[in-house]
């Protein structure tokens, strides 16, 4: 719990985007190595879980992750957003934070399959410099009590909890990207 | 969690510094103490930094490749020697034209 509270607040995590909360649900996003989206029962153990501040490369992120959420009454339903604070270069975020994903109503001990995908995924694709991409899930008063925003960019998660009463997140994690490097050799023109 | 202190060895790049950290350990066969140095890349949004400066690092996410650390303090300033500049030098030099020109 400590050592995951720090790596959120050594990535500015907490400060960009959150503030300190106390995590209450756990949450584990995992992207499958094939970039296979089927929940299938051997797909866990082939897949790759994002640990805070692990490195993926956008062709390993292609596809919606699996995310499982833990909790214990199915009659609590959480709101999970993931958003983009370095959009579109981490020096000059003009467009942070951008939204990539948007899944409301998720039963809990379930998983964003179970939920209403209020905005679709859309895969990163970092152009410059080191991207955050941060997984937020929050629980929700009640069912259908949350909407999805106009546009994706300049989205503040903040404001966004505020808005759906929301309150404080109950879980987190993030992990970075940054452009795959080309095949090299001289460009011709 | 000890505080990571050194000295600024190269600030050629825009905003970025490099930065060495001195260590000691107790070498455990020899019974004597080492000293090691680590060069960081360091983060320095306002160019502040010169070569010789003590710094204090903190650490961050990925800023880039090669830099994980951010200038968070200067703790002490490096002694720059600045050459007489060329206006002190005519002044002189026309204070030594008029003591002589009275004499």
């Amino acid at each position: 719990m400590r050592r995951e509270r720090d790596s959120l607040v050594l990535g500015r995590v907490i400060g960009d985007v959150l503030d300190h909360f106390e995590r209450s649900v756990n949450l584990i996003v995992t992207y499958n190595r094939n970039n296979d989206t089927s929940s299938s029962s051997n797909s866990g153990c082939c897949g790759r879980e994002v640990t805070n501040g692990c490195e993926r490369k956008p062709s390993q992120v292609v596809n919606h992750p699996r995310v499982d959420i833990g909790g214990c009454d199915l009659r609590t339903f959480y709101t999970l957003v993931m958003v983009d604070p370095d959009a579109p270069s981490p020096s000059d975020p003009v467009l942070k934070e951008y939204l990539h994903w948007l899944v409301t109503d998720i039963p809990a001990t379930t998983g964003a399959s179970y939920g209403q995908e209020m905005v679709c995924y859309e895969s990163p694709r970092p152009a410059v410099g080191i991207h955050r991409f941060v997984f937020v899930l929050f629980r929700q008063l009640g069912r259908e009590t949350v909407y999805a925003p106009g546009w994706r960019q300049n989205f503040n998660t903040r404001d966004f909890a505020e808005l759906y009463n929301l309150g404080d997140p109950v879980a987190a994690t993030y992990f970075n990207c940054q452009r795959e490097s080309g095949s090299g050799g001289r460009r011709r023109p | 969690m000890k505080p990571v202190v050194g000295m600024v060895v190269k600030n050629k790049m825009q905003k970025s510094v490099v930065v060495a950290v001195d260590r000691l350990f107790h070498h455990k066969l020899y019974n004597r103490y080492i000293k090691r140095t680590s060069r960081f890349m360091a983060h320095d949004e306002l160019n502040q930094c010169n070569i010789g400066d003590r710094v204090r690092l903190d650490p961050s996410r990925p800023l880039s490749k090669h830099k994980n650390w951010i200038v968070a303090d200067i703790l002490k300033k490096a002694r720059i020697y600045v050459p007489p500049s060329v206006e002190t030098n005519t002044d002189s030099e026309t204070k030594t034209e008029v003591s002589a020109s009275s004499s």
